[in-house]
């Protein structure tokens, strides 16, 4: 059954806004450069917006009150690293990112990977873990879109995804990154606003705080503890590996190549922080509101946590509001989705071809094969969503920690230390694709678990970190030679 | 043979990084260790890795007073955090189970160190620490001059590698 009128009409109103915005960003994109970096056109607000924009997706704003309702304060361990985790990134990649755009022909990560070590391995190692992360990520926001799409119009969950995925396809297959992180400014705009207001509206219907924590605690005291009822280890796991990890996801560092001018990222830190700070609020309030309700007796227990916020949203909040909270749960998914799109069209119609020595003869046919490359992605995610559900939850147990354990010691590492060698790069994408991949095989089919609750991803990061290091020290010999003068000054900066 | 290459180090970044991977195993150590003290011994590893990694990040080829700030920067980190995480484990620690706890603004106290002081208080301070240097130690005009000038240059292909 559809929700409110009003609430229908905001997110109808909504999505014709972003078709208006791709229908724009189709005539704007006249480059490959335009189509995969927006030809590095934005300001401040937009790059670090939309970088804000891509990390919120709707694992945070959907799944995070349903964490909450279900573990009590332990989802506060990923919810509370994105404002330090976007200065770490900033700090340890922002500039070198940007500047690898300004000295080389770089549009992808793979690119900035190639360009570093100079080695098409690295470079078709790296292409294959994003491409892996993107499809896995992809399909399930797809999922989830046909989630709240469906409880909004009330449709089937395949009809939603199907009317949410055309509309998320014309934007990005023609627009490109110029009509994504423009949508990407409205959607973390809208998030960023209706999360601060469902917040206090939590916060009051609750209680307070205080309230909300003394109820939660009424039948499992550790529900208001430090952890929640989550183990130690897997919290500690959640900190480091969404701190650290944050400055190797592709859909955040790609944003840094966008920037028209290096000293316009003097303040993306701030606003991407502050604005997924104001943005996290919301799961916060509800999952803990709702929570400490149904412990107290005044609320049944929901059959699925997820349902957390669309149930709060439809019975305690009104109409226009809800509307604009439903609008920006969209936002969060679809300003994910459209990164994951374009960062897979990247590695099907560039990294992989290029690494394997085929090459375009002209920019426009290459703009095409990336637009083809986005249908592909998302047909092809659209199709694994509903037809390869094993696929997904294997490959979903490791979309961010790919991304992380395969990024960060390659870039955060590798751009800032000229002693790391192609061999310890080549050694360290091996071991990041090949212990992801193993470990979620092996707990998918054979049940394996790492001993103390320790997660997966925290535990391959940590590992393909050791790998680059300890390899690139053996190998070093050769290392500083081997990179070009424009890349050392990179590295050197 | 690792060993012996760690031992013959003699500039500063490849010093940091010999002790970013000291680090490293010992986190890994302590994951696998568990238990009160493997899980004490993973937080403080963790924050010893922020602050080496935004250390790695951040100094360049600066000169040893160019590098001041940084150092400072990441001092400043590594002992906000260190103090938080004293103060969230000896809470935590002292009532485990969270029965009767002592409320500090609303939260248990364990919890009210996660909330109030693990949450926003570094990132507030790394956050703004960046625009506050970005002028004068992270691009100045002159770095920035010589980027461009390389920019008028033609690049280099990002294509046809020699491996």
């Amino acid at each position: 059954m559809a929700l409110d009128p009003l609430i229908v009409g905001i997110t109808v109103l909504y999505l014709l806004a972003v078709l208006a915005i791709g229908v724009w960003g189709t005539a704007e994109t006249k480059s490959t450069s335009d189509f995969l970096i927006s030809g590095k056109r934005f300001g401040t607000w937009a790059v670090a917006f939309s970088a804000f924009a891509s990390i919120m997706s709707g694992f945070g704003f959907i799944g995070g009150p349903g964490l909450f309702y279900s573990g009590g304060y332990a989802f506060l361990w990923i919810a509370i690293v994105a404002p330090l985790a976007f200065p770490i990134s900033w700090f340890v990649l922002g500039k070198k990112m940007r500047l690898l755009a300004e000295v080389r022909d770089i549009l992808t990560i793979p690119d900035a990977v190639y360009a570093r070590y100079n080695s098409d391995t690295v470079r078709v190692l790296t292409a294959v873990s994003v491409l892996l992360g993107v499809i896995s990520y992809l399909a399930v926001q797809l999922k989830a879109m046909g989630f709240v799409l469906g409880e909004i119009l009330g449709t089937t969950q395949l009809t939603a995804v199907l009317i949410a995925t055309a509309i998320i396809a014309i934007y990005t297959v023609g627009g490109g990154m110029i009509a994504g992180v423009m949508t990407d400014l409205i959607q973390g705009g809208v998030m960023v606003a209706g999360s601060i207001l469902v917040f206090f509206i939590a916060l009051d219907w609750g209680g307070g705080l205080g309230q909300m924590s003394r109820d939660i605690a009424v039948n499992d005291p550790t529900f208001a503890g430090a952890f929640g009822s989550f183990p130690v280890m897997l919290a500690l796991c959640w900190y480091f590996l969404f701190t650290i990890g944050n400055s190797g996801q592709p859909h955040m560092a790609h944003k840094l190549y966008m920037v028209r001018d290096v000293k316009l990222l003097k303040w993306g830190a701030p606003i991407a922080a502050l604005s997924y700070f104001a943005a996290s609020l919301m799961m916060l309030g509800i999952g803990i509101g709702v929570r400490a309700s149904v412990e107290t007796g005044a609320l049944d227990a929901l059959s699925n946590p997820d349902n957390a916020a669309p149930f709060f949203l439809t019975e305690f909040v009104s109409p226009l509001l809800a509307g604009i909270v439903f609008a920006a749960a969209l936002g969060a998914i679809m300003s994910t989705s459209d990164a994951f799109i374009n960062i897979g069209a990247a590695n099907l119609a560039r990294d992989i071809p290029v690494g394997l020595g085929i090459e375009y003869t002209s920019d426009s046919q290459e703009l095409w094969a990336h637009r083809i490359g986005s249908a592909v992605i998302i047909v092809g995610s659209l199709g694994l969503a509903y037809y390869a559900e094993i696929l997904v939850g294997l490959l979903g147990v490791v979309g961010w920690a790919l991304f992380a354990s395969a990024l960060v010691p390659l870039l955060g590492i590798g751009l800032n230390w000229d002693g790391a060698s192609r061999e310890g790069a080549i050694a360290s994408a091996v071991v990041a694709l090949g212990s992801n991949l193993g470990l979620a095989i092996a707990g998918e089919f054979y049940g394996f678990s790492l001993p103390n609750s320790i997660v997966i991803g925290a535990f391959t990061l940590v590992l393909a970190s050791i790998t680059l290091i300890a390899v690139s020290f053996v190998t070093d010999s050769h290392a500083r030679d081997a990179i070009t003068e424009d890349i050392r000054k990179v590295v050197s900066v | 043979m690792l060993l012996a290459r760690i031992m013959a180090i003699t500039n500063t970044k490849d010093r940091l990084i010999a002790l970013a991977l000291g680090v490293l195993i010992v986190m890994l150590g302590a994951m696998l260790t568990g238990g009160q003290i493997g899980q004490i011994l993973f937080s403080y590893t963790i924050i010893a890795f922020f602050g080496l990694y935004v250390l790695i990040g951040t100094r360049g080829q600066a000169s040893d007073v160019d590098a001041q700030p940084f150092l400072k920067l990441t001092g400043g980190l590594v002992a906000l955090l260190g103090v938080l995480f004293a103060a969230l484990w000896y809470f935590h620690f002292q009532n485990p189970t969270y029965t009767d706890p002592v409320y500090w603004l609303g939260l248990p106290r364990a919890t009210a160190v996660l909330v109030y002081g693990l949450w926003m208080p570094p990132a507030l301070y790394m956050m703004f620490a960046y625009p506050y240097l970005f002028e004068e130690y992270i691009w100045d005009s002159n770095e920035a001059a010589e980027f461009r000038e390389m920019e008028r240059r033609e690049a280099p292909g990002a294509t046809g590698g020699d491996d």
